[in-house]
């Protein structure tokens, strides 16, 4: 049975594990060049304060590197691999035996469709779980400077291209292919049908289940108006909005609304001549109004420092469904087939 | 060797045919006495039958006397049923050839010919079986 | 002797669709059964219950005294159309055959192969029907099965890939004792190389039994019109036609015909087939 496993995964096998070894190369080469603009900006090795300004020049050069392009070559890559083994490794796996017939001849050979199914499963999903994981760490690896100096690893598309995460997505990308294939018979619908689920399980993740599974915090603290702000305002009703930017390191903004003192969303309405563009010097009377009001922000997020705890977290989930899809797929493939 | 054929629509059961063609050619001297005949697998693997059918035929030659089994060897020739036989009938042939000639005188074409031999030879078979 | 398989009330529906309604068979081992009927009667779905493609719906199925599972050892089965992968050559069905059966015969597979004259190295999507259906036959008969299950494997084929194809099957036979069923809706091939006949329309057994036994317990009885024949005990009536003058009849019976009243004549195995086809389908 492996023989025949690996006989018939050989294609995708192959053309998959080539687009890896050319971003591995990638990450390879451009390694040095990441590490030498970490050193030349002063970056590397360096203190406290210093570091704040020392590592915005250091993301501003690696921008307009080479290096920058690799790096969203490779996180696309890591995104858009799960989709990808889901549609052209799971779902052609026991559709393509169904739609030609050849599952006729396959079964009636002394192999039970339970061990059949089980051979390919963890064949397909063992290579799928190694090739992301090896692109994956590579990458985390290589990024490491450039996550320390932006501090966003939290990032719905930096977390998902970083870690065990990817591995989880790709594994149950694939056994949800293999589930499509089983149950609808027909390649391309199959193909079609894994398409959607795993685009929206990749999409529902971080804004639906990623939010649940972590550590939340929530603050209020008095609003800053002495940076920079945004208002927006309507012109008859002289509703306003204010938004600031929170002054959260590493952290992922779930919410960030301002507050009145009672805790409500502050909604004005303004004080037309302090504030807004009938006003006068409005730069100056603006935000002195605002500090009167005694405004709050409100801030919901996931401490940065919850990474790995939040990463193992979303890993666990991911590899249970692929768990249970993996039993329910053995149980369908014995029990009924025609 | 000799190899056989089946005539699906002659209406004489497949054991039959093969029986008769293993007699027609030892009559004919194309077997003799020791010569070996074609494995159940071979005649089969030639005329697409089912190897009872070809066994059945041996069985059926072995009884009469024809053929023998040698266990792990084949299938033998044991009695011809001589050569020039044939040539023994010399007045049988000619009394055929004479009737021939009169049928043919009166206007038998050779259709017709034909179909009266048959008629004729299998009502006298039946009658006799 | 055993039986190669035992039906008792099997019965299989899709839903709505019923394929095979109480069927109920007792095939002796050691035959070429020919399982013969109209399409959509149910041929392949009785060979699919048979190794273990499918399950009944009602009644039982049993093959060579065991209950049929997907992956024995004992039952091959080439389907219908004969698929093969396409994308693997002759050799590696072979090698697959020799990974995934526990009693590969490797020496037969390479010998038929060589016999029947196919490339080792050409993709199987290459050959022609003939050729895949040779193929599929070498894969299912080279791992030694008791029992080899045929769903219309000559169906699509020339006269000369047919013959072919029956004249190695029958080689196998010979060779090896198996047991075969195989269905067609060709009843001049299985006349020349089955010695049991089912016969399946419209998703019953309509009759089944030795073809020696068949030919002998069938006659068409011609006479002139008579509506209410009543032909005494052990004497059915298998299909009646009857014109303004004249009745025939075909009559299945264990004693011999011998009422003056009726010209009785032999019936070949088609002629039998047609009769049960004809009065099944009304």
């Amino acid at each position: 049975m492996i023989w025949m496993t690996w006989r018939q995964f050989r294609a995708p096998a192959s053309v998959t594990g080539g687009l890896l070894v050319v971003l591995l190369a990638g990450l390879a080469l451009t390694w040095v060049d990441v590490s030498d603009l970490a050193a030349r900006a002063g970056y590397t090795g360096c203190q406290g304060d210093a570091c704040a300004s020392a590592g915005k020049t250091f993301l501003q050069s690696v921008q307009q590197n080479l290096a920058h392009d690799m790096h969203l070559a490779a996180i696309a890559t890591l995104i858009l691999l799960p989709v990808l083994l889901g549609i052209f490794w799971g779902a052609p796996l026991v559709a393509r035996e169904l739609e030609s017939g050849t599952y006729r001849m396959v079964f009636s050979q002394t192999v039970s469709r339970g061990r059949w199914l089980l051979v390919k499963l963890v064949f397909g999903g063992v290579a799928a779980a190694l090739g992301t994981g090896l692109l994956s760490l590579m990458l985390s690896r290589w990024a490491q400077p450039i996550d320390a100096a932006s501090a966003d690893r939290l990032n719905p598309l930096v977390f998902a291209a970083r870690g065990l995460v990817p591995v989880g997505y790709a594994a149950l990308a694939f056994v949800v292919g293999v589930t499509a294939g089983l149950l609808l018979r027909r390649t391309v619908t199959a193909m079609a049908v894994t398409l959607l689920v795993v685009a929206g399980l990749q999409l529902a993740g971080p804004f639906l289940v990623r939010p649940l599974l972590a550590d939340r915090v929530t603050t209020t603290t008095p609003l800053n108006v002495d940076g920079r702000f945004g208002i927006s305002m309507s012109e008859e009703t002289k509703e306003m909005q204010i938004h600031v930017e929170p002054d959260v390191r590493g952290a992922w903004i779930l919410s960030n609304t301002t507050v009145t003192p009672t805790g409500a969303e502050f909604r004005g309405p303004a004080d037309p001549t302090l504030c807004g563009p009938e006003a006068p010097r409005d730069n100056e009377t603006c935000p002195l109004w605002l500090k009167k009001q005694n405004l709050g922000q409100q801030l919901t997020y996931v401490e940065g420092s919850q990474f790995w705890p939040l990463q193992w977290r979303e890993f666990g989930l991911l590899i249970a469904l692929t768990a249970t899809l993996s039993v329910f797929s053995l149980w369908w493939i014995r029990r009924r087939l025609a | 060797m000799i190899e056989f054929h089946l005539d699906s629509r002659s209406g004489v059961a497949p054991y039959m045919q093969l029986i008769q063609q293993v007699r027609h050619a030892l009559r004919l001297g194309l077997l003799h006495e020791g010569d070996k005949l074609p494995t159940v697998k071979e005649v089969v693997g030639q005329v697409a039958i089912n190897p009872n059918t070809v066994s059945k035929a041996y069985r059926e030659l072995e009884y009469e006397g024809l053929v023998a089994a040698r266990p792990g060897l084949g299938t033998f020739v044991t009695r011809s049923l001589g050569s020039d036989s044939l040539g023994k009938h010399e007045p049988l042939r000619r009394g055929l050839e004479g009737w021939l000639s009169e049928a043919r005188e009166a206007g038998l074409d050779d259709e017709s010919i034909e179909a009266l031999f048959l008629s004729t030879f299998r009502a006298f078979s039946e009658a006799r079986a | 002797m055993t039986s190669a398989l035992i039906a008792d009330a099997l019965t299989k529906r899709y839903g709505r669709r019923t394929a095979l309604s109480d069927c109920t068979l007792d095939v002796p081992a050691g035959h070429v059964v020919g399982l013969v009927g109209p399409n959509g009667a149910g041929k392949s779905t009785l060979l699919q219950l048979a190794c273990g493609l499918l399950d009944p719906t009602a009644g039982r199925i049993e093959v060579l005294g065991e209950r049929p599972v997907s992956g024995s050892p004992r039952v091959g089965f080439v389907a219908q159309d004969t698929p093969v992968y396409p994308n693997l050559t002759v050799a590696e069905h072979l090698r697959m055959g020799a990974h995934l059966n526990t009693g590969w015969d490797a020496g037969l597979a390479e010998r038929r192969i060589a016999q029947v004259g196919l490339d080792p190295a050409q993709k199987a999507g290459k050959l022609s029907g003939g050729q895949r259906a040779q193929l599929a036959l070498t894969v299912a008969a080279a791992k030694r099965p008791e029992l080899l299950l045929l769903d219309e494997p000559v169906a699509a084929l020339d006269p000369l890939a047919r013959r072919n194809f029956l004249q190695s099957l029958m080689e196998l036979t010979a060779e090896q004792g198996m047991s075969i069923v195989m269905s067609s809706h060709l009843v001049a091939d299985l006349e020349r190389v089955c010695d049991y006949l089912i016969v399946l329309v419209a998703s019953r057994v309509r009759v089944a039994g030795d073809v020696d036994e068949l030919l002998a317990g069938h006659h068409r009885l011609v006479g002139a019109r008579r509506d209410r024949a009543d032909l005494g005990a052990g004497r059915a009536v298998v299909e009646q036609r009857h014109t303004d003058v004249q009745s025939t009849l075909v009559v299945r019976s264990t004693a011999p015909i011998d009422d003056p009243y009726w010209q009785v004549n032999r019936m070949d195995l088609e002629d039998i087939v047609l009769a049960y086809m004809s009065e099944g389908q009304r």
